[in-house]
């Protein structure tokens, strides 16, 4: 548990946001919510005042809660698939 | 002495703790202390997007041991912001209940009950089903030569809940079957709206996003419950409303929508083409245009021929109707001088005398099987018919054969008066709709229209588009931000399965099926339909590439790329004349891909019956639904009309799997590609359908391999080797997109249509659809957060044509290039750098002058003006006036549902003379207004959706968050009918047509308002038409009621107005439902002719 | 046992921190602002989903579109609709045409067209009408446990089950429980309830779980039009004050807040309302006052009460104490 002081404390100081979650023995998402009072998946409704706070993150703060995000299957097998298709297909010389 | 057990005791903690009242920390349980959420502590996130509606929220679903344990919504998408309606709240329990389907059912003919199949055996029966039907039912050519190369022995039902990818192997592959009866959803859905604002602006789709709808000053919902339909997306009509805008509903019943309009305007269902058209006469009347956007962007000041005749000369017909065909020549609707390059071309000419006179040959399918029937208009889902020559034009607008003065007459008789007398509208709320509308559109405001099946699905539903087309156009409204028209689709991905299609009358990038001719070569097929102005002009480069994706090395120039390996249609072959066919007996093979027929198309109990006649049948779903169970427990199994043990369907249920366990793209009503990747693996027999038509078409290849029969040729030649991988081997949707998008010789991917060759040295799947996957990079897959770039968003996902967000956004801009306002800028042209900028990508050739001229001769995208907002139609103009491409008339005209208590106060005619139908002893039709017999079926009925539930309920009556939501099947009734009827709120009515009797639950609400027709009161019952007999919410199918009566463009039902009779009491069951239902046939003196005059 | 409330909360301190929190996080709840609620239910899907409530009843009320019915053990939102023959601001509905026969009204106990007493647009054709309506509106609010200031529930709980959190919200411990119900009368909302299935009390918990890793609560992420809106309380407070100044500029002069104001009977609620009519409407107690009040004054009086009948007592039956 923190205080919203505690969290402003060392956002003031420079830290990130694992490292005060780190700190101070909560989440990082829950520093982030705890320091700003906007939720880490807040999403777009976030106002214009609201984003001039101290401590919020312009962006992608769901990344403080969230797990690895899955990486996308690697394209490389699929560019080599198109051009063995390529030769495959017999496509044409350009007319040009 | 916190080490010490006692320590830990909540007593201890009380007496020695700050807490001293025991109520908070000193209570704190061990088990509180160390609380996490499942989301963070699962293993992975994936990025999703949700299967339910077209809005296309985004998900984030969370895997931990590999299984799916959370979905909510992605915060970074600008287009729900983290948000999920009901519905995609559930996703969890949607894929993760125990009642999905795991195994696969199998049932032999005859069979009375369920059998275990193991899925390998199931796939082997399931090809050779295929392959013998086919082999029975394959037709070479016509009498006459013709060539067919088809089997109308197997169709297939399908598509708009399925990735872009699946829909396009299910057209690959089934078309190199020759099989040309492959529809889905979107014939039932929207099909309307790809002529309406096709013929109109050039292209078939919304013409707006979903965010800009903040910028409009005014929004009309009309034909659309917006709250309802599409949760997510309505928070940006809230998003108008807090700037100030003001929010219209128009609507039979107050709904959640108008619950936050700012004004609601009760309508007669079916009513809006007289109501839109009394607007537009104010406009006209009042000189309240846009004139200069008018005289600049649209075709008001071309002339007409002078044998066109209008409604107000034929009495509710226009000039070239045949009344043996009951279809429109369009001959003397052209502009004056130009010779229309006719849409189907000058052969197809002789092949339509030919067919229209073969009407009333046994065993055709009823009348308008010609070519008028085959949905041609359809293909201008992108880009208009060709023009030849330059049509002449006043600009001053006076000219009594213009466009403008043709409109003024033929809406002259559309007046405030009349619309109360139609329409049920008094004249003082009408004054206020037109009011605001005029007030909020202009240089400085804009207004936006927004609407869905409300207006689709009608026999007239493509002219209900085409009205708003007409209103928009003249008050300056397309194109420009909070302006348009918002086309609301309802499926994830329905908008994609028009696009690639899963259509009959279609090839991807709607370049349309050839029909059946003697002798056509690739060049006869292009020169029937390539227009000589504009984009649409490379078409064979769209159609070769197209071949050379799917025949590749076997599709060369000598054998015209493969262009005879596709089967030809001969007319309608869309999803009800699909119905005719399997109980006529010639279809005897169905594939069911996600939709359920049996609740969701019209006439229900028709569908059931064409099952019963097949010799196959494939369901794949999430659920048993009820397209799969009809022969055990259906309705007519209780009726006693079919029996189990004599129907010889053998059914194929196969699970499929759900959007977490697949990889794929959605796209969503605003042409938006969104990719959604996989999570998990698919458990049990449970396969996507990617996995499913990629396997048959293996199986199939390696059963038919070594054939030397010439039917086979199409299918061994088909390119058909995609990447697989993993333990079930599910091909790689990653490389079906790459090979969508295309590529050049090299391999390498396209990044523009623009790139596309005619000369086979480039491969294309989709031509509007290219770039997506430009770079190598799925585009669709991008997730930019909506903080980290503008409004428009344009790096989440990617929309076509070309990534551009709001369509014919030129029109944003006065002719010289400079915004129309400082407010309302969106894309402009700057002078400095001789390119159009602005907010958006432009809807124009980056480098072209305003100011523009094409020299004499030019060709193609030459001979576009740099005021040719409207890219994609022939003259480069937004059209009031459609000279071709809308078979039912040029004008939108009022004409009665096919089933209506009401006589046609404007014309003799009193229903819309083009519209198809299809008479047959399951599908009669009412005495309408006047005639004898109507009186006995005095109410107007119309179906509608639910926020809790999901178009045939296949997604939400089996999933019991959503199924409590919304229990029961209901009707909703106003006081005054519960009067009149003697029904009882929350007791049970019977609602009874010339189809079928059905019984609800009755919710009387004072949201259903009698409405003073022509001296009449006219009662509305309200039907919502989710219910089936199966899942955890039970009831009778909306759709039981409705008939086949179909639009003739888009051959789309008219599920939203029929008329009905209303009675206290439950149903009879059994027999004495059939009984009921004849009962009132014969006291309404209906017969197999009833409702088939004009 | 409770003590004296005022004592224990200190007047002025926030709920955690008169609850023994050290330095806890500034205090969160929400802020249903029922004017732009759709009612679509996603709050109610949401939450079950999150929190695995089970589906409680497929159950066809005829309530509108109601069909959960009330707050309950398996239901921690629900959400309300109410059709009213009341005016809405300046929304026009025109549900009454202006001409119906008098037996077709009067059989279906009549809907009334309403002058609005104000002249119409004029038509083109120049015909000027009065421009009628009928009142009707149809509101929906999504209900929710108001995790009260003063809270009954918890004062009740004997075995400390329910407890204030460092976020000054209200929460069953389903470990501790042992299902005695003492909170489900004490809770002046009806909002606890006890499931049938396992026979232990349980309600909204905001999420608390979410709220410890930095995630708004389930039902707040969904809602389509952000009605429930989460937050800081002090930051929801001033935003709904604002929200209702501007209902009422735009007409909307029945907007007025349920639950904002810290000098009501619970102490102000951690979940408070916008709303459109009297709670009653809502189904809302329109002056809930936390049911241990008066306790502590109830046991001053037994204990004087007490004090007494001894002294009584002592009177009677000391000897010499009498004559």
């Amino acid at each position: 548990m923190a205080s919203k002081a505690a969290v402003l404390h060392l956002v003031g100081l420079g830290r990130s946001y694992q490292e005060i979650g780190a700190a101070l023995g909560i989440p990082p998402g829950q520093a982030y919510l705890v320091g700003t009072g906007i939720p880490a998946d807040g999403g777009g409704t976030v106002s214009r005042a609201q984003r001039t706070r101290p401590g919020m993150l312009p962006s992608r703060t769901q990344c403080l809660v969230n797990p690895r995000e899955a990486p996308p299957p690697p394209a490389g097998p699929v560019h080599e698939w198109m051009r063995t298709r390529a030769r495959r297909d017999q496509l044409t010389r350009p007319g040009r | 002495m916190r080490q010490l057990p006692i320590g830990s005791w909540p007593v201890w903690r009380q007496l020695t703790g700050a807490d001293r009242t025991g109520r908070a920390a000193s209570v704190k349980s061990r088990r509180s202390d160390a609380l996490s959420a499942r989301t963070a502590s699962a293993d992975r996130v994936v990025k999703s997007i949700c299967p339910y509606c077209a809005v296309g929220c985004a998900q984030n679903v969370y895997v931990r041991d590999e299984r799916v344990v959370q979905i909510e919504g992605d915060p970074d998408s600008p287009i729900s912001r983290g948000r999920l309606c009901p519905k995609g709240a559930a996703s969890l329990q949607l894929t993760t209940d125990s009642g999905r389907l795991d195994k696969v059912r199998y049932r032999p003919p005859y069979g009375t009950q369920w059998q275990d199949l193991d899925l390998a055996t199931a796939m082997e029966m399931i090809a050779d089903r295929v392959i013998r039907t086919r082999r029975e039912t394959w037709q070479w050519e016509e009498e006459d030569g013709g060539l067919l190369a088809r089997t109308m022995g197997i169709a297939s039902l399908g598509g708009a809940t399925l990735d872009n990818e699946e829909n396009y192997l299910i057209k690959k592959l089934f078309t190199a079957l020759g099989v040309v009866q492959v529809e889905n959803q979107a014939r039932v859905c929207h099909s309307s709206t790809v002529i309406g604002l096709g013929t109109s602006f050039g292209r078939g789709g919304a013409t707006t996003f979903m965010q800009d709808m903040q910028h409009a000053d005014c929004i009309i919902i009309e034909g659309s419950n917006f709250a309802e339909a599409h949760p997510v997306g309505f928070q940006w009509v809230l998003a108008a409303k807090a700037r100030g805008a003001t929010v219209i509903h128009v609507d039979p019943r107050f709904t959640r929508t108008s619950a936050l309009a700012d004004l609601f305007v009760p309508i007669r269902a079916g009513t809006d083409v007289a109501f839109l058209g009394g607007i537009i006469n104010h406009v006209l009347t009042e000189g309240k245009d846009f004139r200069e956007y008018v005289l600049a962007y649209t075709n008001a000041a071309t002339i007409i021929d002078e044998r066109f005749q209008d409604t107000e000369d034929l009495d509710g017909l226009f000039s070239g109707f045949d009344p043996q065909s009951h279809q429109y020549a369009e001959e003397t609707w052209q502009y004056e001088g130009v010779q229309l390059v006719s849409a189907s071309g000058e052969r197809d000419n002789q092949y339509m005398a030919r067919q229209a006179a073969q009407i009333d040959r046994p065993g055709s399918p009823g009348r308008d099987a010609g070519e008028h029937g085959s949905g041609e208009g359809e293909k201008h889902g992108s880009g208009t018919a060709a023009l030849d020559g330059q049509a002449r034009r006043d600009p001053t607008l006076q000219d009594p054969r213009c466009v403008y003065q043709i409109l003024r007459r033929h809406f002259s008789r559309y007046t405030p008066e009349m619309v109360e007398r139609i329409c049920g509208i008094p004249p003082e709320v009408f004054a206020e709709v037109c009011r605001h509308l005029v007030d909020n559109s202009g240089p400085e405001r804009t207004s936006e229209f927004v609407y869905a099946v409300g207006w689709t699905q009608h026999t007239d539903g493509s002219q209900f588009i085409r009205s708003a087309s007409i209103l928009q156009l003249l008050l300056g409204n397309i194109g420009r931000p909070g302006g348009g028209i918002q086309a609301l689709r309802g499926h994830a991905s329905i908008q994609g399965s028009t696009d690639i299609p899963t259509l009959f009358n279609l090839l991807p990038g709607y370049i349309p099926m050839p029909h059946a001719h003697k002798a056509q070569t690739l060049d006869d097929f292009i020169l029937a339909d390539a227009a000589r102005k504009g984009f649409w002009a490379n078409m064979r480069a769209y159609l070769v590439s197209l071949l050379k994706a799917w025949w590749g090395p076997a599709a060369r120039a000598d054998n015209d790329f493969c262009f005879n390996y596709l089967p030809r249609i001969t007319g309608s072959h869309s999803h009800y004349d699909t119905t005719l066919e399997q109980l006529g007996g010639t279809c005897k093979g169905y594939f069911l891909l996600g939709q359920n027929p049996a609740v969701g198309s019209a006439n229900s109990r028709m569908q059931r019956f064409g099952m019963a006649n097949l010799d196959w049948l494939v369901v794949r779903d999430l659920n048993m639904i009820e397209s799969a169970t009809w022969w055990k427990d259906g309705p007519e199994i209780e009726s006693g009309e079919l029996v189990t043990e004599r129907i010889g369907t053998e059914v194929f249920v196969l699970p499929a799997a759900a959007h977490t366990e697949k990889a794929g793209s959605f796209t969503n009503t605003n042409r938006l590609l969104q990719w959604h990747h996989q999570a998990v693996e698919p458990t049990d027999d449970r396969r996507s359908d990617l996995w499913f038509m990629y396997h048959l078409g293996r199986i199939i290849r390696q059963k038919l391999a070594g054939s030397t029969d010439p039917m086979d040729r199409p299918i061994l030649d088909l390119t058909w080797d995609y990447p697989t991988t993993g333990s079930i081997a599910e091909p790689v949707a990653e490389a079906v997109l790459a090979e969508i998008n295309g590529w050049n010789s090299d391999g390498r991917p396209l990044s523009t249509y623009t790139e596309l060759a005619d000369d086979g040295s480039t491969v294309c799947g989709c031509w509007i659809y290219c770039g997506v996957y430009s770079d190598g990079v799925n585009q669709a897959a991008r997730r930019k957060p909506a903080e980290e770039q503008s409004w428009v968003s344009p790096e989440w996902a990617w929309a076509w044509p070309a990534n551009r967000r709001m369509l014919y956004n030129r029109a944003s801009a006065r002719p010289d290039g400079r915004p129309w306002s400082e407010r309302k800028k969106f894309v402009w042209w700057d002078e400095e750098v001789g390119r159009w900028t602005g907010y958006d990508v432009p809807d124009f050739e980056p480098t072209k002058r305003p100011d523009y001229e094409p020299p004499d001769g030019a060709r193609g995208v030459a001979a576009l003006r740099g005021t040719d907002a409207f890219i994609m139609q022939a003259d480069g103009l937004g059209w009031l006036y459609t000279p071709t491409g809308v078979a039912d008339g040029p004008l939108p005209t009022h004409y009665e549902p096919q089933d209506s208590p009401m006589d046609n106060l404007l014309y003799r005619q009193q229903r819309n003379p083009a519209r198809l139908l299809r008479p047959h002893e399951h599908n009669r039709y009412h005495p309408n207004g006047s005639q004898r017999g109507a009186q006995i079926f005095p109410y107007v009925v119309t179906t509608y959706r639910l926020t809790e539930h999901f178009t045939a309920g296949g997604m939400s009556r089996h999933t019991p968050y959503l199924a409590e939501l919304q229990p029961e099947f209901f009707c909703e009734v106003s006081p005054e009918l519960a009067a009149e009827r003697g029904l009882v709120h929350a007791d049970w009515a019977t609602i009874v047509t010339a189809r079928n009797a059905i019984e609800a639950r009755v919710l009387v609400t004072e949201r259903v308002a009698p409405l003073h027709v022509d001296g009449r009161i006219i009662h509305q019952i309200g039907l919502p038409f989710h219910w089936g007999p199966n899942g955890h919410s039970r009831g009778d199918a909306a759709n039981e009621l409705t008939s086949i009566s179909l639009d003739p463009n888009s051959h789309i039902q008219e599920s939203k107005a029929l008329s009905a009779d209303i009675r206290p009491g439950r149903r009879p069951r059994g027999p004495d439902r059939v009984a009921l239902v004849r009962d009132y046939q014969r006291r309404a003196g209906i017969t197999e002719r009833t409702g088939t005059e004009a | 046992m409770a003590l004296d409330l005022r004592e224990a909360t200190g007047g002025e301190r926030d709920p955690a921190t008169a609850g023994g929190y050290a330095e806890p996080p500034e205090r969160v709840g929400f802020f249903t602002d029922t004017s732009v609620c759709i009612g679509c239910k996603a709050c109610e899907v949401a939450c079950k989903e999150w929190n695995a409530v089970p589906e409680d009843g497929l159950l066809f009320t005829g309530m509108s579109y109601d069909n959960t019915g009330s707050l309950g053990a398996d239901s921690w939102r629900h959400v309300a609709f109410i059709e009213q023959p009341r005016r809405l601001g300046r929304q026009e509905t025109h549900l009454a045409p202006t001409e119906l026969p008098p037996d077709l009204l009067r059989s279906a106990g009549g809907r009334t067209a309403v002058s609005l007493g104000l002249p119409a647009s004029a038509p083109p054709d120049g015909h000027v009408a009065a421009a009628a309506d009928m009142d009707f509106r149809w509101l929906m609010s999504s209900d929710v446990c108001k995790h009260c200031t003063h809270a009954a529930c918890l004062d009740v709980c004997p075995t400390g089950a329910l407890f204030r959190t460092e976020f000054g919200t209200v929460v069953v411990q389903e470990d501790v429980c042992n299902g005695c119900g003492y909170c489900v009368p004490a809770c002046p909302y009806g909002v606890i309830d006890k499931r049938p299935s396992n026979g232990l009390v349980s309600k909204c918990t905001l999420c608390y779980d979410r709220l410890s890793v930095g995630q708004e609560p389930a039902c707040a992420k969904s809602c389509p039009t952000d009605s429930i809106q989460f937050g800081e309380l002090a930051e929801l407070r001033e935003r709904a004050a604002g929200r209702v100044r501007d209902l009422h500029d735009a007409g909307v002069t029945s907007a007025r807040l349920y639950g904002a104001d810290p000098q009501d009977g619970v102490g102000g609620a951690g979940a408070f309302f916008l709303l459109l009519d009297e709670p009653e409407v809502y189904g809302l107690p329109p002056d809930p006052v936390v049911t241990t009040r008066d306790l502590p004054a109830m046991w001053r009086r037994a204990g004087l009460a007490a004090v007494g009948l001894l002294v009584a007592l002592a009177a009677v039956t000391i000897p010499g104490a009498r004559r």
